[in-house]
């Protein structure tokens, strides 16, 4: 099983998925018109992992834009990390720009949904 | 072309004119192939003319979400003479003012007008929970949306009402939407 990655473009973010360090992240703008088709591949890469996870496993959600079709998928790859609780030590950190009040929400909104713990992180503005 | 009762350039024209400043507009086809670059133009011309970086978000938000699911029921509903769509942003000195209107047909218009009273009809705190459980159970439509983007939409805003509903024909209709957003 090798890493999962896919390099940022304008519609789609980073997704960098290290199995050994169990360290996870999604970056950048997530706003493809189909998500569904643009998650499927990590989705089905993190079913694999869960066979196999690192000890600890850290998801780093750092997002400037993401559609309502990115969002469910979101939730997909979240309820991933949560069949991953049993054997894993799962965190997500949340990433929000200080004034960004709707990311703000947004990580309150999955952290209400999610049986994982979410830490929302606040980043200063330059 | 539909009868010239309606003209989508004199609707723009007019619209245009609603507020102080128009800022942005776009008349015309809307399709897989030209949304990419019309959300690049959007982008720009929102860095260039709104000075708050959360309204910039929330504008360039609501005008994606709106666009994708246009484009998505253009291309699976729309009628080959009736694909245009138009988009107008303007501002005063307390707000901006997204108008996004297209043709629909007339059979699904009453979904879409129920939906606008409920969003109304909602506070923000029970629109979140409305998003947050449709985030937790509802399921994802054949075209990849998940019923979300009009609260999205609402969430985002100030106020979303239907501007203007007008009769092209016995089966098609245009409406336009306004979203507000705050400064």
């Amino acid at each position: 099983m090798e890493n999962y990655t896919h390099m940022p473009s304008p519609k789609t973010p980073k997704l960098y998925f290290n199995k050994n360090s169990g360290d996870f992240e999604i970056s950048g703008r997530s706003i493809p018109e189909n998500s569904i088709e643009f998650y499927r591949p990590l989705i089905e890469w993190l079913e694999s992992y869960i066979k196999n996870p690192a000890p600890s496993t850290t998801l780093t959600v750092n997002l400037e834009y993401f559609n309502t079709s990115s969002s469910k998928c979101l939730v997909e790859v979240f309820r991933k990390l949560e069949l991953l609780n049993q054997s894993s030590d799962v965190s997500v950190l949340w990433h929000y720009e200080e004034d960004d009040e709707d990311m703000l929400e947004s990580g309150e909104d999955f952290k209400k949904i999610i049986k994982v713990p979410i830490e929302l992180v606040v980043m200063k503005n330059e | 072309m539909y009868p010239n009762i309606f003209n989508i350039d004199h609707l723009f024209c007019s619209l245009s004119k609603e507020q102080e400043r128009h800022i942005f507009g776009y008349v015309g086809l809307l399709s897989s192939e030209n949304i990419d670059s019309l959300i690049n133009e959007v982008e720009t011309t929102l860095d260039g003319h709104v000075d708050s970086r959360v309204a910039k978000k929330r504008i360039f938000s609501i005008l994606l979400e709106s666009l994708q699911n246009l484009s998505a029921y253009i291309e699976q509903d729309g009628i080959d003479e009736f694909r245009d769509a138009l988009v107008c942003v303007n501002r005063d000195d307390e707000s901006y003012y997204v108008y996004v209107g297209n043709f629909i047909m007339k059979r699904h218009y009453p979904s879409i007008e129920s939906r606008i009273k409920i969003i109304n009809a909602l506070t923000n705190e029970q629109l979140r929970q409305l998003y947050r459980s449709i985030l937790d159970y509802g399921s994802v439509t054949k075209t990849g949306g998940a019923g979300l983007g009009f609260i999205d939409v609402a969430k985002r805003s100030d106020e979303v009402v239907l501007h203007q509903y007008e009769d092209i024909n016995e089966d098609i209709a245009f409406f336009t939407l306004k979203i507000v957003v705050a400064e």
